[in-house]
């Protein structure tokens, strides 16, 4: 396997020192969305990234699909660097389909002008195959070619976020990110929209990068798994390990805290108390423990690092301690 | 789950139908959904947007949004050992109350927290307004926000959206009703967050003896919080019956196929099962079961059926007239 | 279980004919066309020539000949009313178009890139807006002395800052939908996203506006020539007419009164088209 995408000490800011900021000598409010993350990316995987609202996950799709200037670190995309700015041939490499359907189509332009437009900008095909293009990039999604001709007013959720998911792929790119593409849609819509993402990446050799907050979704899909806490990775590994014998506890967590079908509540115990602190002050030491139900003396003063044995990191000074599996909860 | 019919129910709704006139075309969004709530259960109504969920729970709150209308039915509540035709207006804030789904809405911005939750106590009950004040920071404590005191001076908008969910929470407790309509309370949440908001109205619901109905799209929530639920399909009632019956053992093929398309929290990803097609378009509903559309069981009487909720079991009742689905509500 | 889901999705319904175009939009543009039909044809419905005088038949009362009677040198005022359509309703047009487009430029510009071109078109908005709309008119035309030239110039410098303030606040507005970070990530120049991508669907206001925008030009119009910086004599002008019947106000009141009366139904017509615009946009 050879890496596509391989980010190293990534970080991404908001705001910056003003100019009040720099006469006054005061430290500027920068918020931090991403901070020192390390994420590789192999040819063909689907690789999930979760974590909760304001994790930083979708600031991380964005940096990487150049929508957001980065600050820090390394992104190399196919051996090119691509943390400083990249050519037009190669931002058409990385796509994008995004979470809100209601908004991710152009109102004014129809099906078939958002695509084309596409296919036109990038040259995919000559002018006199576009109208073809067109046609295979709707059935590709599992749409009749008469909507090709519809404003998205008209469509459901369902069908927009297939034309979303058509307009990526007219740019024919090698990596495909999606930022909680199904989040917004109804679970049976949400089912089909799934199921086409999983045979369009083994029918197109997809990468995947699926950023989403349902580990149940994830589980479907993705061959591995990393999860962010406060801008960064606190735990990464193959899908089964991190579900199956998750070593951070804020994974735990996550995974308990999920609503299963089957499992009824009996007690107002929470998975885990409190909130995440606001990212622009970060906690010393482990950005996790103060909400951490196993924190100790060292939590407070050290930062503990991604530490990885056999294929599986965890950025938690305990994680490896005891090499037991730890069950969550009343797996089903 | 016996017993739960012998207790007299606190509401009964009985063929309720609601209207949306719009541009001189009528729709239907709640058709003849009847159904009783028993004191001190929590009831769940389910289904995909669309469905009459949300509508069907502001009607009982007697806030439908403007143009839309209940033109049928009728509601009524027990009072003592009299059942009597619900007045929302008088109701509202004294037996009942609301919990929404967007917090960061629903809550006045420029009012102090604890003025918003001393407003009941004083409008309701003829408290004074220190007095009230005081029992809204104790409200706050019980509903689990910490530091009470610091944060009942601070406005919506300074707290995070799993705080002002307790806040909309301690509210509804200061009108002190005793039935609290839930409209997807956790939906804008976390999941961590979520998991604190589900078991607080677990624990609140025991030491106060509440009685809830949820509405939520989220069948995983369903299943953790509510003894009963009620399945809705395009404006009726499809099922209904204890949440682990029903769960287990779908009586209508509607409330199956939405159970399967759910990812499960399983290992291994294959495809999902999905629901051909997408609800019927509410201004030209198909006769007779409304899902006969996309029903792979439907026959020929499904066109004709009525769309009767039928006892098949205790607490259980189903709409489908196909043998094999009333088979497995008996089943059980 | 079923994968050709989506197809069935997609109802017949769906791509029924648009929604009806609401009354009153109808309504005006009948009016308004009744105004551009008269411009177009004024040669062959009026009775008269515009500006040839008939000093002995001076100030005459409405008659079967001269339907609203003639004005103080004789002119026929039914045919002036109609020879100013082709006078009025251009100069109305451009006066509102003009600064539609330098607005819309300029601020479309001041939205997209932000930063120090934003920083300069919203402090040149400023400048402009500190006068008295009414003052700097007067002022601008007195310097570029009276003409249908400078009347333009005047109007554009004078009121392109509430488009470009209508439209930046627009686009500031659109650029965080979704569609346009994916036209920014599918590399699309800057040039194609503002042009397809944003102007579209942050014109709907700007439109509306026009259309009430042609109103206030009219109406300003009129009083610029009222105070004789308008239109010049003898070229027949709504305006003009009204301040020139004014001395006759006791005696002849039609001459003052009927051109009046023909502002207030071109503007309602332009009224009304834009209300109606407002709503047939409103969630298209």
């Amino acid at each position: 396997m050879t890496a596509l995408l391989e980010i190293e000490k990534l970080t991404v800011q908001f705001g910056s020192a003003t100019l009040t900021d720099r006469i006054l000598r005061r430290r500027a409010r920068v918020l931090r969305a991403v901070d020192d993350l390390s994420l590789t990316l192999e040819q063909g995987e689907a690789l999930a990234v979760v974590g909760e609202s304001g994790c930083g996950k979708s600031t991380l799709a964005r940096a990487i699909v150049g929508l957001v200037p980065i600050a820090s670190g390394r992104v190399h995309f196919d051996g090119m660097d691509i943390a400083g700015g990249r050519d037009r041939s190669t931002r058409r490499r990385i796509q994008m389909v995004f979470q809100d359907p209601g908004s991710s189509l152009n109102p004014s332009l129809t099906v078939r002008n958002t695509l084309a437009e596409v296919l036109k900008v990038h040259s995919m095909v000559p002018a006199d195959r576009i109208g073809e293009r067109c046609a295979e990039l709707m059935d590709l999604v599992e749409l009749p070619p008469a909507i090709l001709d519809a404003r998205p007013q008209r469509l459901s959720g369902g069908q927009k976020q297939r034309i979303g998911i058509a307009r990526a792929l007219a740019a024919e790119p090698d990596l495909l990110i999606a930022d909680e593409a199904v989040a917004a849609l109804d679970v049976s819509v949400q089912a089909s929209v799934l199921n086409l993402l999983r045979q369009l990446r083994h029918r197109l050799g997809l990468t995947l990068l699926f950023i989403s907050h349902d580990l149940a979704v994830v589980r479907n899909l993705c061959d591995r798994v990393a999860v962010m806490y406060l801008g960064t990775v606190v735990e990464e590994s193959n899908t089964e390990e991190v579900f199956g014998n998750p070593r951070h506890p804020y994974t735990r967590a996550l995974l308990s805290a999920v609503p299963r079908i089957g499992v009824k509540k009996t007690s107002g115990e929470a998975a885990l108390a409190g909130e995440p602190p606001s990212p622009l002050a970060l906690p010393l030491g482990c950005r996790f423990h103060p909400r951490c139900p196993i924190a100790a003396e060292v939590c407070r003063i050290e930062e503990p690092l991604l530490e990885s044995r056999q294929q599986h990191a965890a950025r938690c000074h305990f994680a490896w301690e005891s090499t037991e599996p730890i069950t969550i909860g009343e797996q089903p | 789950m016996v017993e739960g019919r012998m207790s007299k129910p606190l509401l009964i709704v009985e063929d309720l139908r609601v209207e949306i006139n719009r541009h001189g075309s009528i729709v239907t969004p709640v058709d003849e959904v009847s159904f009783e709530l028993q004191q001190g259960e929590i009831l769940g109504l389910v289904g995909e947007s669309g469905s009459g969920k949300t509508l069907t729970l502001k009607a009982l709150m007697g806030l439908l949004p403007p143009g839309v209308v209940q033109v049928g039915g009728s509601i009524s509540s027990r009072s003592g050992d009299v059942l009597q035709p619900l007045d929302p207006e008088k109701a509202r804030g004294r037996i009942m109350a609301m919990i929404f789904q967007e917090p960061a809405t629903a809550l006045n911005p420029l009012r102090r927290v604890r003025d918003l939750i001393a407003e009941p106590f004083i409008v309701g009950h003829g408290v004074a307004r220190n007095e009230a004040r005081a029992k809204a920071v104790a409200l706050m404590r019980a509903v689990g926000i910490p530091d009470p005191e610091q944060r009942s001076r601070a406005y919506p908008h300074q707290l995070s959206g799993g705080l002002r969910q307790r806040v909309m929470i301690a509210m509804a407790l200061a009108t002190e009703s005793t039935l609290l309509l839930c409209d997807e309370p956790t939906t804008a949440l976390d999941v961590t967050i979520q998991d604190q908001i589900l078991g607080l109205l677990v624990e609140l619901k025991r030491e106060r003896d509440l009685t809830l109905v949820l509405v939520t799209h989220d069948l995983a929530v369903v299943s953790e919080l509510c003894d009963r639920v009620a399945v809705m399909y395009a404006g009726r009632i499809v099922e209904t019956g204890a949440t682990a019956d029903v769960f287990a053992n779908p009586g209508h093929p509607y409330t199956a196929a939405l159970l399967a398309a759910v990812p499960r929290f399983e290992p291994g990803g294959g495809d999902l099962t999905t629901i051909g097609g997408s609800p019927p378009d509410l201004r030209n509903v198909p006769s007779g079961c409304r899902f006969r559309t996309r029903c792979q069981y439907a026959f020929e009487e499904c066109a004709t059926a009525g769309h009767r909720l039928t006892h098949v079991a205790d607490e259980r009742q189903t709409a489908c007239i196909h043998p094999a689905w009333i088979e497995r509500g008996v089943a059980i | 279980m079923m994968t050709d889901g989506p197809s069935q999705a997609y109802e017949s319904d769906a791509v029924s004919s648009r929604r009806p175009l609401p009354g009153i939009l109808v309504a005006g543009t009948v009016i308004v066309g009744v105004f551009v039909l008269l411009a177009l044809l004024a040669p062959f419905i009026a009775p008269f020539d515009a500006v040839e005088q008939d000093i002995p038949n001076k100030l005459a009362a409405p008659s079967a000949e001269h339907w609203l009677g003639t004005d103080e040198v004789g002119r026929d005022v039914f045919s002036r009313l109609i020879w100013a359509t082709r006078v009025d309703l251009p100069i109305g047009f451009l006066a509102a178009l003009f600064p539609m487009i330098l607005g819309t430029f300029l601020g479309a510009l001041a939205a997209y890139f932000g930063g120090w071109v934003d920083f300069v078109v919203t402090r040149i908005a400023e400048v402009v807006q500190a006068f008295p709309i009414y003052v700097f008119l007067i002022a601008l035309i007195f310097a570029l002395g009276p003409g249908v030239k400078s009347i333009l110039i005047t109007f554009t410098v004078v009121s392109w800052v509430l488009y470009a303030r209508l439209i930046r606040g627009e686009i500031l507005r659109i650029r965080t939908r979704e569609y346009v970070q994916a036209a920014e990530a599918l590399g699309y120049s800057h040039a194609r996203i503002l042009t397809r991508h944003l102007l579209p669907n942050a014109g709907r206001q700007t439109l509306v506006y026009f259309a009430s925008d042609i109103v206030l030009a009219l109406i300003t119009l009129a009083a610029l020539s009222y105070f004789g910086l308008g239109v010049q004599p003898p070229t027949p002008e709504w305006g003009a007419m009204v301040a020139a019947g004014q001395r006759f106000l006791r005696t002849q009141w039609w001459l003052s009164v009927t051109p009046g009366l023909v502002i207030a139904a071109l503007g309602t017509g332009l009224s009304l088209i834009s209300d109606g615009l407002d709503e047939w946009l409103k969630d298209a």
